[in-house]
């Protein structure tokens, strides 16, 4: 049994299913990511997991992290949970943390809420947890404020405050897209190492297909809501048999090769909307009569009617 | 004679009273039919170059001529041979106004051709867009992110520029709607010959659409060159950084972009530089001449 187990995860807010079926699972110390495009329901996955969801909001199917079920867990449970069994690191650093805590209180605050310790071992705590993702000068940084920290910086203040509890899970919500191109892979190698000597499993959700293919074991591709395509990043990033994932690949433009994008016609559709059959049909080429009427199952790494055969999509 | 020439361009902004250099001294020409990459990460001042280039932005000092004249104080006639595409493609457009009134507006004020002939002009460039003719009474926030960057690419087109100054023109869109407006941005450049000034983040958008690359850091261009030669073999270190972290995500340089209020001394890049040596700490490197160069001791000498 892995780390993570999540079965039939479905979302559902004013009769829009946000998130419709989404089952993966995350092995201790794996990285998996999980991408698509805006609307494709990846941060309605995370909130749920975490139970952030607006009130209205349905979820159904279960989220099991080191034996918990996040989705069935009462409300006192819950607050016990967050933080120890999964913890969240957010896109936006400036905006998660508090203008006017320092570094030192974020951290000591979030291990008080948790552990109860006098004032000296939070304070030690807090130190041991900066050293670890890699912040210089941790004693005189707890003093700082975010304000006077960098991006980067940020970025791994948070990653520190999500360590605090130890959790058994961590879900890194696009945290590297605010960073500059050449910062992205310091804090992406922060990310693995820390999973891998955590024994951390982590859920990245990014829309950054190139990360996920450098740092992650397994990747799950959404779609307007819905799992289309799901294995190993060397197969699905090689191999790719859903006609999104292909046509999402072959959509990156590569100095290398000039000339026409292969570009997916049409738009994605809103989270209101309500697509027949596959979601995916009418901005598909693939496309039959078959698929305008039958949602397609999910069955060996992909849910699509006519998949392409294992070479067919060989980039 | 280029179409478009930087002379030591210098842009400086106040914040909280002390002085702030974005754009220390660039220079550079880019020829009629050419296109050119600008590329850069947050704060390197590639959008305050680009709006100094549309005259939008005041010169500390240098100067930036279009077709031989000065762009700051340029008349209507020059003024609507260039013109700008901007990244929000959502603010870029009056949310009060439908999108015929917003493709109708350059061509009323520049007056073009008669009134009634106008309307005609509209739904010409919804055509060159491949937008349907609905979309003219509707409301820029009715319409997608994709859509919208249409309308602005269409309204910048309105004047018949020679010169189009792109700043992330598609860094907001999803990647498979960023294909449909690179394309579509590939087939009117080459249908009408248009110059473009392509400024963005991505390597790969860059280079794609293309045929030259110039690197900025720190208020600086570091490397210009050939598309396929930048990308192939970069020269500065700092390029070399980015194109590693293009090939694969955990590659790029140690350290952070530097604050435009306190650049270190000599070559920006030093701090993170693998290869910088002690005449790097003190003595910025000028950017030489040639097909394909880089300001670096080291690398280009």
């Amino acid at each position: 049994m892995s780390t993570v187990e999540v079965r039939g995860l479905s979302v559902e807010l004013d009769g829009a299913k946000l998130l419709d079926g989404l089952s993966l699972s995350i092995d201790e110390g794996r990285l998996h990511g999980l991408v698509g495009e805006s609307g494709s329901g990846k941060t309605t996955a995370a909130n749920a997991m975490l139970r952030l969801l607006p009130a209205g909001a349905k979820t159904r199917g279960s989220a099991v992290v080191g034996g918990v079920d996040l989705i069935a867990l009462s409300d006192a449970a819950l607050q016990r949970a967050r933080g120890r069994t999964v913890a969240m690191m957010l896109q936006e650093p400036l905006a998660a943390l508090n203008p006017v805590l320092t570094v030192g209180a974020h951290l000591e605050e979030t291990l008080e809420v948790h552990h109860r310790l006098p004032k000296a071992e939070l304070r030690r705590r807090a130190v041991a947890l900066l050293e670890e993702v890699g912040l210089p000068d941790a004693q005189a940084r707890l003093k700082a404020y975010p304000h006077q920290l960098s991006g980067g910086q940020r970025q791994r203040v948070l990653l520190a405050a999500a360590l605090a509890c130890e959790p058994a899970l961590l879900i890194a919500d696009e945290p590297t897209t605010a960073l500059d191109a050449s910062m992205k892979g310091v804090v992406l190698a922060l990310i693995r190492s820390t999973a891998e000597r955590r024994k951390l499993a982590v859920l990245l959700i990014t829309h950054d297909l190139s990360a996920v293919r450098d740092v992650c074991r397994d990747v799950s591709v959404l779609y307007a809501g819905r799992l289309v395509e799901q294995g190993p990043v060397e197969q699905v990033f090689t191999r790719p048999r859903h006609p999104y994932t292909h046509a999402l690949l072959a959509a990156r433009p590569d100095p290398m090769r000039r000339g026409a994008l292969e570009a997916i016609a049409g738009v994605v559709p809103g989270p209101g909307e309500d697509v027949p059959g596959c979601r995916f049909h009418p901005r598909c080429p693939r496309a039959e009569a078959r698929c305008r009427t039958e949602a397609p199952v999910f069955a060996v790494g992909t849910a699509c009617h006519f998949p392409l055969a294992p070479d067919e999509g060989a980039r | 004679m280029a179409l478009l020439t930087v002379e030591d361009a210098h842009v400086s902004y106040r914040a909280r009273g002390a002085k702030v250099e974005a754009v220390r001294g660039v220079s550079l020409g880019v020829e009629k039919g050419q296109r050119l990459g600008l590329v850069g990460e947050s704060g390197c001042g590639k959008s305050s170059l680009a709006r100094a280039m549309l005259g939008l932005e005041p010169l500390a000092s240098g100067v930036i001529l279009f077709d031989g004249q000065p762009v700051h104080g340029a008349g209507p006639s020059l003024r609507r041979r260039f013109q700008p595409v901007f990244q929000d493609a959502g603010s870029a457009l009056n949310p009060r106004m439908t999108i015929a009134d917003c493709l109708r507006e350059p061509l009323d004020i520049h007056r073009v051709g008669a009134a009634s002939a106008r309307q005609a002009r509209v739904d010409e460039l919804l055509e060159l867009v491949q937008l349907p003719p609905e979309v003219k009474a509707r409301l820029p926030r009715t319409l997608s992110a994709g859509q919208r960057q249409r309308v602005n690419i269409a309204r910048a087109l309105a004047l018949e520029p020679e010169l189009l100054i792109l700043d992330e023109p598609v860094s907001a869109l999803d990647v498979s709607v960023q294909a449909q407006v690179l394309n579509l941005l590939e087939t009117i450049a080459r249908a009408r010959s248009l110059t473009l000034i392509f400024i963005s983040h991505d390597l790969d958008v860059v280079g794609h659409l293309c045929d030259e690359v110039a690197v900025m850091y720190a208020g600086l261009l570091v490397e210009r060159g050939p598309t396929a030669r930048v990308l192939e073999s970069p020269l500065h270190p700092y390029t070399r950084a980015l194109c590693a972290a293009r090939a694969k995500a955990l590659e790029g340089a140690a350290g952070e972009p530097p604050s435009p209020s306190r650049w270190p001394t000599g070559c920006a890049f030093h701090p993170r530089c693998a290869v910088a040596v002690d005449r790097c700490r003190t003595e910025r490197p000028a950017l030489p001449n040639g097909e394909h160069r880089a300001a670096c001791f080291v690398t280009d000498p």
